[in-house]
């Protein structure tokens, strides 16, 4: 009779990462195709949900040798 | 947990504002800007908790500054220390030109509260670049004088 083997706890350890990391691809994967429906249709789908505009806090002009970034925030949400 | 890497460059101020809404609403996670020019002259101050102190150095920067190289200095109080964006266009050489005199001042023990990893990589990458988030202007500064300062900072 064939005996079955027992997983041992590193390749279990291992799934889960890699579990871990399939998550974090599919989001990435998710984000991308976001960015670039944001180039194409950004302002309809904001307009749908009613957002307004947000107030910039530096009273610098928009000019074409200044260009701003959106950027993860390094603090926990609710902070 | 989740770490976005996101970045999102753009000319528009109103893309940069719609794109953080929509990123915060559809992921749930919170995004700040950044703003970047080679032509505005932006400094990072570094408080190290005293920031009575530090403000000083801001305020004789600014003055002597705006004096030597005409323009307007807002400055911006942040979490750690203040920001310093020039609305004043400039040309990158005579930004690098600030930077550099600035850089040799905080060797010679002139400034102690600005910050020189920041000013190295503006060198290094050829234009500014802040990150901003939580920001109030305390104070605006115009061809060597004070055009006004928050109470607090007042002297």
């Amino acid at each position: 009779m064939a005996r079955r083997r027992k997983r041992s706890p590193t390749v279990t350890t291992e799934l889960e990462d890699l579990d871990e990391m399939m998550e974090t691809a599919e989001i990435m994967k998710k984000e991308k195709e976001l960015i670039e429906s944001i180039h194409e249709a950004v302002e309809e789908e904001l307009k749908s949900w009613g957002i307004v505009e947000e107030e910039f806090k530096v009273d610098i002009e928009e000019h074409g040798d200044i260009w701003w970034t959106v950027i993860p925030s390094k603090e926990k949400k609710g902070e | 947990m989740f770490e976005s890497k996101l970045r999102v460059n753009t000319s528009s101020k109103r893309v940069a504002s719609t794109t953080k809404r929509y990123l915060e609403k559809k992921f749930g996670l919170t995004y700040n800007y950044a703003i970047s020019s080679r032509n505005h002259l932006m400094l990072d101050f570094d408080c190290k908790g005293e920031k009575t102190t530090c403000f000083t150095e801001v305020r004789m920067i600014c003055i002597l500054y705006s004096k030597e190289f005409p323009g307007h200095y807002s400055v911006y109080e942040t979490p750690n220390g203040f920001h310093v964006i020039s609305s004043t266009e400039y040309t990158w050489r005579d930004v690098r030109k600030i930077l550099e005199s600035l850089l040799l001042g905080i060797k010679d023990g002139i400034w102690h509260y600005l910050d020189d990893k920041y000013i190295e990589a503006c060198l290094r990458r050829g234009y500014c670049t802040l990150r901003l988030n939580q920001l109030r202007k305390v104070a605006e500064y115009s061809v060597g004088d004070i055009l006004w300062e928050t109470q607090e900072y007042q002297i």
